[in-house]
């Protein structure tokens, strides 16, 4: 997967956030495409690159807001260095496994967000982690399951390309 | 040594500038975060933005002009059984000696800026001597007039509004055809000079009177909205709103000059083969 086809998912990440999602909201819970693409990416590409996408897309995002200018950045590329760091160890185009990751990322996402943001506050921390994030996880769960098993096929093929039977023929 | 250092680390040696740039951010006061994200947003976002909204007039452009389309079809039916009976007036007014009937003729004109002046409320028109238009022409736009033109040059022109408290318009009450000065006092319309025991009612419509030969007879101004007797019982206070919304224009009209009421002097050639098209389509649509 080359970097343009890269940025084009990232970029229609953060276009479908400000756009279709605050259409499909349940409640004021909305999914978080922009993790499901850094996480899609981090996949993709190793850590070096689930870093790199990670930041970009998280700074993409704080452009929107600069109160916390660096934030998203910040946290997203902590995502990006850990869902790249795992992707040989936890086979995501199993979807039980890849919801797994996506919840666990999605709350390491917002708890590392909600450190910085509430200045180390634990109770406000807890209270937005039940309030939001958890039902926000379950929401990005299910969106992020099914873009994952259908674009997360390029990623096998990729692998299965690079098998010294395949790089052979 | 150093770039072995990093190449073997890569991952953690990115990771740790990608942190260390997302907390310089972070470290940086509220306004730096906001010049910076402007800075880069415009830069990134700015292609996107224009791609975007180009797209979206697209799209608000075809419902407009599917919508203009149907409104000139249906007009034009109108304008049909309208001509009819215009012939059959004229043809009395001849026979009973009347001067022939005179129809204004329009120059569309974009607004290209606003006097910020309260005293002197001014449109900027894009169009000027070059296009035949002269000082005290009628502004007309879709609703009704808007005002007349105060200084012309070759190829901008200022507009006096209805707002403007220079600005005196002779108007009749359509319905009960009393006649009154329409000014602006203290940033209300007002008509002026109707007797109190004239007939005004709220909600009467207001058209030009051509009372002073500036205004053509018959042009739509506004509505009475609040009627009231004057302090001295002489002439009552008549408040009135403008058809036009004259915040919001973004093109008027100009009356350059009153033509005989024919086809041939008031559409070119071209604006007579949309209207053909529209007659077709409206009579396409009636078949249906």
């Amino acid at each position: 997967m080359t970097w343009l086809v890269s940025a084009c998912i990232a970029f229609a990440a953060l276009a479908l956030q400000a756009t279709l999602v605050p259409h499909v909201r349940i409640a004021g819970i909305s999914p978080d495409l922009p993790l499901i693409a850094t996480v899609l990416l981090a996949y993709r590409r190793g850590p070096t690159g689930g870093t790199l996408a990670g930041f970009a897309i998280g700074l993409g995002q704080d452009l929107t807001n600069p109160a916390f200018l660096g934030l998203n950045a910040l946290v997203k590329s902590l995502v990006g260095f850990g869902a790249g760091s795992g992707r040989d160890a936890l086979d995501v185009s199993n979807a039980p496994l890849a919801a797994a990751v996506l919840a666990t990322a999605k709350l390491v996402h917002d708890l590392a967000y909600l450190l910085v943001f509430t200045h180390l506050s634990l109770s406000e921390v807890f209270a937005g982690l039940f309030a939001h994030s958890v039902p926000a996880a379950v929401y990005t769960v299910v969106v992020g399951t099914w873009i994952l098993a259908l674009l997360g096929s390029g990623r096998r093929r990729e692998s299965a390309l690079a098998r010294p039977g395949y790089a052979r023929r | 040594m150093l770039r072995s250092l990093v190449g073997r680390h890569r991952p953690r040696v990115v990771l740790v500038v990608a942190v260390a740039i997302s907390g310089t951010l972070l470290a940086v006061d509220g306004g730096s975060q906001i010049d910076i994200a402007r800075a880069l947003g415009a830069t990134l976002y700015a292609p996107v933005q224009a791609l975007v909204q180009g797209a979206e007039e697209m799209v608000q452009l075809r419902r407009e002009n599917r919508q203009l389309r149907r409104v000139v079809a249906t007009l034009n039916l109108e304008r049909m059984r309208l001509l009819q009976l215009r012939d059959e007036r004229l043809q009395m007014q001849r026979l009973a000696g009347f001067a022939a009937e005179r129809f204004p003729l329009l120059l569309p004109s974009e607004v290209v800026g606003r006097s910020t002046d309260p005293m002197q409320d001014m449109l900027q028109l894009a169009c000027g001597t070059d296009d035949s238009v002269r000082v005290d022409m009628p502004v007309a736009a879709y609703g009704g007039l808007v005002g007349r033109l105060r200084q012309v040059t070759g190829d901008h022109a200022l507009a006096e509004i209805l707002t403007s408290p220079g600005l005196a318009v002779s108007c009749r009450d359509q319905r009960s055809g009393v006649i009154g000065i329409l000014r602006s006092t203290r940033g209300d319309l007002l008509l002026d000079r109707v007797d109190a025991v004239e007939d005004v009612l709220v909600g009467d419509p207001l058209v030009t009177s051509g009372l002073g030969g500036v205004y053509p007879r018959g042009i739509p101004v506004g509505v009475v909205t609040r009627v009231e007797n004057s302090l001295d019982g002489l002439f009552k206070r008549v408040e009135v709103r403008p058809y036009v919304d004259l915040g919001g224009l973004q093109e008027v009209f100009v009356v350059r000059r009153q033509v005989t009421w024919e086809d041939t002097a008031l559409y070119s050639a071209e604006d007579r083969d949309i209207l053909g098209t529209a007659t077709r389509t409206a009579a396409h649509a009636g078949g249906h």
